[in-house]
């Protein structure tokens, strides 16, 4: 342990036992996680993304399970002490969380990573290819993030334009915290009156040095997002892009419907952005809240839903707005929302979308939707209401029978490509893993076959693990409601030529139910080979299976 | 064009002068800025350093008013505050600057005076019509015969009336924080014109929540200084700490022939006036 021990306060707000990691447990656990890997992507947000719902936290979810799905290790770094602007620099140590592939393994300083992750020049992990990628800065310190960068020596880095917490402390560039600034000059009159301006000069000198250190390539997630942050700020960066988190595809139509009851409205998020509006929209439509349940506020005519999506039930905000039959979806923002997962999911269960301008991609998602309307202000929506437009335009809707959309997750920089590497492949690269190192076979028609290396008289209960890509499909689409990580569908398993039928208790763990023909693995299985010398493998060509174009090798 | 720009002040009030200096500086860096302090320090204060957003700070004894202290007995703080404003404008005017500005010391300034120039090259006397007080809290003089005259009387005749002229610009000075815009670029604007100043004891009611109220609270707070009692005026009170009764500074107007008995009506020792006023009751 070349570290202190965390401050008792600090272990108060840091996760649930986890354990203080010195630079080298830290490189202990990377570097057993790497075994076998395709890559080793570091990732730096604001918090457990595992633990939080929201528009940041779920596509990075996703982000780690897809580049997971391509057998790359996923280490995240968040801070312990949430902030909503950048860490204080200072002597003392910044705590971090450490997370590998989803799972919290310890705090640890971000010296102590860095120190870790450039001791992996030496090991392993080095001839990986690495990836880093940024997607908040919050609580963070920037001078720390390049250090950690600059000890990774990553083939690319990305920095995520989820917000505009870039060009101030206040992410969503709201001035005073209430109303949205335009990104103004840091020495403009609107700058002097807010809260957040006294410190902008040195918050954008701070992550001006960042972006100086390292090369990123800047990703947003809508085009809107991207004019903004170049408005908002002339950082240096090697290129940008527009990679959606998630996209809508049409799927099907709803059956035309003489239903002349009220319109059923759902406010989303927090009380306060509609609590003024309520009583007139109530007045003459059904009213639901979906939130999750801390937010919640009873209100007057107000039915409460309890609904969220998490990185466990990523689709848990549409089934619950379909389940609910929502006619319109309220998309209230103070800020151009760079993404919109919430307007995402309203179209895809079915709703129409009520937005205002200058709500950013949100607006541009109802502008482009046939059945949404953009409004000029809150006050317009309603007199939407107020004067029977609202119940006309639900009852056209519901008689015309809606388009239907399914959403579907993109894995975000996980399927990000310079070249036209697709992201997915048929070629599952089946392999073993044995006494922590690779072991790859030869394949003939979907028989991939394993020379075993001789094994000793203390080998017989000898394992190995039967690792490959994931699955393309599960998770990602609502309409298939897949929960399960699959890996490849066995069909047959030999040892020494011998079957090792499905339901065999030489399958160990990570293997699914048998199903007629095959057994699914959830890309990496134990198996007991014991004294056996060769393991044939035959997989059935089923599907596409994850693949993660940034790791791929170079043409 | 050398421009002076000055304010009078207590100690209770050096809280929002500060932001005054703090806000004017930027706006205008080459205009001086002066304070008269109508005040004295309480006991055992003595921060200079509370000053420094100030070029110049004269004290009211130092205006060469005559028998300042009973001219100090006869007003309230506020009264005094303003009669102080004509001898500090004529002592200004007398160092020969071209422009003296008055800022009530509860404004702060926004954006700059561009006007200023050019409505001084048709007038001598620049006020702002009052918003919801006695007065707009701003005044400015030209160096010249209207303005020296301005300066000298305390009842302008008609013909000094042609030379003054009244800014109605919607960003000098505002009525209702409600009628504030903030500009995309981050300018703040009153009717479509840049806000210029405001003064905040005279934008409506105190309790209305506005992001620039409660900034201007902000910046009050961090320039109040420890050691300063709330509500603080060195000659509120006779030299025994009583304080003095609106009716004894009244009877002092009336009274000019009891006043001439004390030359500094504030000491409450010995024959003083206190003991005068308080066989009067």
């Amino acid at each position: 342990m070349d570290e202190p021990p965390p401050a008792t306060s600090l272990r108060a707000i840091a996760p649930p036992a986890a354990p203080a990691l010195g630079p080298d447990d830290v490189r202990r656990l990377v570097t057993t996680a790497c075994v076998a890997a395709r890559g080793l992507v570091v990732s730096v947000s604001h918090d457990r993304y595992i633990e939080v719902a929201g528009g940041t936290q779920l596509p990075i979810a996703d982000e780690q399970r897809k580049f997971n799905g391509d057998r790359a290790v996923y280490l995240h770094l968040s801070p312990v002490h949430a902030a909503l602007g950048l860490a204080p620099s200072g002597p003392g140590p910044l705590w971090l969380t450490v997370m590998i592939d989803g799972a919290v393994r310890g705090i640890a300083t971000a010296g102590g990573v860095a120190l870790a992750l450039a001791s992996l020049a030496s090991g392993p992990a080095s001839a990986l290819p690495r990836l880093f990628v940024v997607h908040a800065l919050h609580g963070h310190r920037p001078e720390a993030v390049a250090a950690i960068a600059a000890a990774l020596r990553p083939r690319h880095a990305f920095f995520w334009v989820h917000d505009f917490g870039t060009a101030c402390a206040s992410a969503h560039l709201l001035r005073n915290d209430m109303a949205f600034c335009h990104a103004p000059p840091p020495d403009s009159m609107a700058c002097r009156v807010c809260v957040h301006g006294p410190g902008r000069p040195a918050h954008i000198a701070r992550v001006r040095a960042l972006f100086q250190a390292v090369p990123f390539h800047l990703v947003a997630p809508s085009a809107e997002a991207l004019v903004l942050f170049r408005a908002a700020t002339d950082l240096p960066v090697l290129d940008a892009i527009v990679h959606p988190h998630a996209g809508l595809e049409p799927a099907g139509t709803a059956a035309p419907s003489d239903d002349d009851s009220p319109p059923r409205v759902a406010f989303v998020g927090p009380a306060a952005r509609f609590r003024d509006m309520l009583p007139t929209i109530a007045a003459t439509a059904t009213c639901f809240h979906f939130a999750r349940r801390a937010e919640l506020r009873a209100l007057e005519g107000l039915t409460l839903v309890a609904a969220e999506s998490t990185p466990t039930r990523p689709f848990g905000m549409v089934r619950a707005l379909a389940e609910h039959r929502i006619d319109l979806v309220l998309a209230l923002s103070p800020w151009p929302e760079t993404f919109g997962t919430i307007a995402h999911e309203a179209l895809a269960a079915g709703a129409d979308l009520l937005a205002t301008e200058g709500s950013g991609h949100v607006a541009t998602l109802a502008a482009a939707n046939e059945g949404s309307v953009l409004f000029a202000d809150d006050a317009a929506i309603v007199a939407f209401f107020r004067d029977g437009r609202a119940a006309a335009h639900v009852r056209a809707r519901r008689a015309g029978g809606r388009q239907g959309f399914a959403l579907t997750y993109t894995g975000s920089t996980a399927t990000i490509a310079f070249d036209a590497t697709p992201p997915t492949t048929d070629r599952p690269d089946v392999h073993l893993v044995l006494r922590g190192a690779r072991l790859d076979g030869t394949e003939t028609d979907g028989m991939c076959r394993f020379v075993l290396p001789p094994a000793g008289p203390e080998d017989a209960k000898r394992t190995v693990r039967l690792r490959s890509r994931h699955l393309r499909g599960a998770w990602d689409k609502d309409a298939e409601g897949e929960r399960r990580r699959l890996g490849i569908a066995v069909a047959d398993l030999r040892l020494d030529g011998a079957p090792v039928p499905a339901g065999d208790p030489r399958r160990l763990g990570g293997w699914h139910k048998p199903e007629p023909g095959w057994q699914w693995t959830d890309g990496d299985a134990a198996l007991l080979v014991g004294a056996a010398t060769t393991l044939e493998v035959t997989v059935l060509p089923f599907a596409r299976y994850w693949r993660a174009p940034l790791l791929a090798d170079p043409a | 064009m050398s421009i002076v720009c000055f304010t009078s002040l207590t100690f209770t009030d050096l809280p929002r002068a500060r932001v005054l200096a703090e806000t004017l500086r930027p706006a205008h860096p080459d205009w001086a800025l002066w304070a008269v302090l109508v005040d004295r320090p309480p006991p055992s204060y003595a921060n200079r350093a509370a000053f420094a957003g100030f070029d110049r700070v004269l004290t009211v004894e130092q205006l060469g008013i005559p028998s300042v202290l009973p001219w100090l007995f006869r007003h309230d703080r506020v009264e005094a505050c303003t009669a102080v404003q004509r001898p500090m404008l004529r002592h200004l005017l007398a160092l020969g600057a071209d422009t003296v500005v008055y800022f009530a010391p509860d404004i702060a300034v926004f954006h700059p005076l561009a006007a200023l120039a050019e409505r001084l090259e048709t007038a001598s006397i620049l006020l702002t019509p009052p918003q919801t007080g006695p007065d707009g809290g701003f005044l400015a003089v030209r160096n010249d015969a209207a303005g020296g005259t301005f300066a000298d009387c305390d009842a302008p005749d008609a013909e000094l009336f042609e030379r003054v002229a009244v800014v109605r610009d919607p960003g000098w000075g505002v009525a209702s924080l409600k009628r504030l815009a903030f500009t995309p670029a981050g300018g703040i604007a009153v009717d479509g014109s840049p806000l210029v100043f405001c003064r905040f004891s005279d934008v409506g009611d105190a309790s209305e929540p506005h992001e620039l109220r409660r900034w201007y609270e902000r910046r009050v707070t961090a320039h109040t200084e420890p050691g300063i009692p709330p509500g603080f005026w060195h000659f509120a009170s006779f030299s025994d700490g009583t304080p003095i009764p609106r009716a004894a500074r009244l009877l002092a107007r009336a009274r000019p022939d009891v006043m001439a008995r004390f030359a500094d009506p504030f000491d409450a020792a010995g024959d003083s006036f206190a003991a005068w006023f308080a066989a009067q009751a």
